[in-house]
């Protein structure tokens, strides 16, 4: 397993996109900031669907992009596993073909390790929120990749199934081996997902550390901004 | 006058309008049909000219629906999914022939395809001449069908969700994997429709076919052409042309809107 390492600029109509982030194997990164601040955006540089104006994305010795000697790898040649925001399922599929569009071997092996073996021939729509993101999860790893990346993973659910949700999510991210990245705007998702919090404003990564170092020391207002509001559970 | 009587006086003249109107697109139908006795209906289709009228038409529009199809599909695919200067200015090109007078496309057509065209002048040069030929005649019914199926298709691709191709590529599908996997199959009944008004419009091509492919019997004469060539020698020939014509398009508006035929 390697490091993902980022260092890019960008920019995206008014919001330059100028970061560097590195997160090592096995750990989970939660990129947290406002709507707007460029979270999907980092995410999506990561996954090739978005070609940065110039810098770099490494993983270990592989490089996926860079400006300089014009290396920019295909989504499909990159080894990421996205679950978007909405979880994107393909709604023409049934939960089974979802997942085997991915892997067509691993497929039913993922669905019965995600609790959703019983709704292999359901359609997407007819689907919790909960059951849709354990789907989206299996599809996204069903391809052993070597990077994850979770949009805004638990902001599609209502609040009691987020609370459960969360718990599973959280138990899950401690077992991938690869290096994770959870881009969110609610600190209680954060806190609970990632044990390193690197805070995003404006296209810039403020400030990084465990979320009590945030709390203890917060050295830009937006960071107290954001640890000061009210998480979605307490509203 | 009171509300309830201005909503009652409304009320009937919205009826005697629609019953005026559904009147007038009825009778003519109607008349059509039953002007003919059906008994005679296949010994009057079943004559040389007719059979070869037939023949010209189900030639002409397999080879330009295949075109259609082929060619279209995935040009709508990349018109509807990319963004690029001048896209808006290339859908108002594409729907042009929509609302072409049929005679200035066939004339278009002449124009580019002569012997002195752009087109025609190298075509020439390799021995093949296009103007009132049977290639005429599947070029002209293309010209002024493909816009029916390009705006249906370019629409139902542009609204596609965006986060499921992507996610697609990044389950490791490349840009041709996506486009037959998920965006066709999504669009497929958007598709169909389209494909429907488009051989709808090609199978009832007249004015663009006569001034580019002329009206030669066996050669470029379709249905269409057949009715007006009969009109003066024959009116029940003319007429039993018609009749099949019609059954045509009715089978096509049928099979189009088949799924939703049921729902209000």
């Amino acid at each position: 397993m390697d490091r993902l390492e980022i260092a890019i600029s960008h920019q995206l109509g008014d919001l330059t996109l100028e970061l560097e982030l590195a997160v090592d194997p096995g750990q989970s990164v939660a990129v947290l900031g406002p709507s707007g601040a460029g979270k999907s955006a980092l995410l999506r540089v990561i996954a090739g669907l978005l070609r940065p104006n110039e810098g770099h994305v490494n993983l270990g010795d592989h490089c996926w992009f860079d400006g300089e000697k014009g290396i920019n790898l295909a989504p499909e040649e990159r080894s990421v596993g996205l679950v978007f925001q909405n979880y994107a399922l393909f709604p023409h599929m049934t939960v089974l073909e979802n997942v085997a569009f991915a892997n067509r071997d691993a497929a039913p092996e993922m669905l019965r390790r995600f609790g959703v073996g019983s709704l292999a021939d359901a359609r997407p729509a007819r689907l919790s929120g909960g059951e849709r993101q354990r789907v989206a999860l299996a599809r996204a790893l069903a391809r052993d990749p070597e990077v994850l990346l979770l949009d805004e993973p638990l902001s599609a659910l209502d609040t009691i199934t987020r609370r459960e949700v969360r718990g599973e999510l959280a138990g899950l991210l401690a077992e991938v081996p690869v290096p994770t990245v959870v881009v969110t705007h609610d600190p209680a998702d954060a806190a609970e997902l990632s044990g390193s919090v690197a805070v995003l404003d404006a296209g810039r990564i403020v400030q990084r550390g465990s979320l009590s170092e945030l709390r203890a020391s917060p050295q830009h207002s937006i960071v107290e901004r954001i640890l000061g509001s009210a998480t979605d559970d307490e509203r | 006058m009171s509300t309830r009587s201005r909503n009652r006086a409304f009320l009937g003249a919205s009826a005697l309008a629609a019953a005026a109107l559904i009147a007038f697109l009825a009778i003519p139908l109607i008349a059509l049909v039953t002007s003919v006795a059906p008994g005679h209906l296949p010994e009057l289709l079943t004559s040389p000219q007719t059979l070869d009228a037939v023949r010209v038409t189900v030639e002409a529009n397999l080879v330009a629906d295949a075109l259609i199809l082929l060619l279209g599909t995935p040009a709508a695919y990349l018109i509807a999914r990319r963004s690029f200067a001048g896209r808006r200015a290339l859908i108002t090109l594409i729907e042009l022939p929509l609302v072409l007078p049929p005679a200035v496309a066939g004339i278009a057509l002449i124009v580019a395809f002569g012997p002195n065209g752009p087109l025609g002048g190298a075509l020439a040069k390799a021995g093949v001449t296009v103007p009132f030929t049977e290639l005429a005649v599947v070029l002209a019914v293309t010209f002024v069908a493909a816009p029916f199926y390009l705006r249906s298709a370019i629409s139902a691709f542009a609204a596609l969700d965006g986060d499921c191709l992507d996610a697609a590529r990044t389950l490791g599908a490349g840009r041709f994997r996506v486009f037959r996997r998920v965006a066709l199959p999504l669009c497929a009944e958007a598709l169909r429709s389209g494909w429907a008004l488009a051989f709808a419009r090609g199978v009832g091509e007249f004015g663009a076919t006569l001034v580019f492919a002329g009206s030669v019997a066996g050669v470029t004469q379709t249905l269409p052409l057949a009715v007006y060539a009969e009109l003066p020698v024959s009116l029940d020939s003319a007429i039993a042309i018609g009749i099949l014509l019609l059954a045509v398009s009715a089978l096509i508006l049928l099979v189009s809107k088949l799924p939703s035929l049921w729902t209000d």
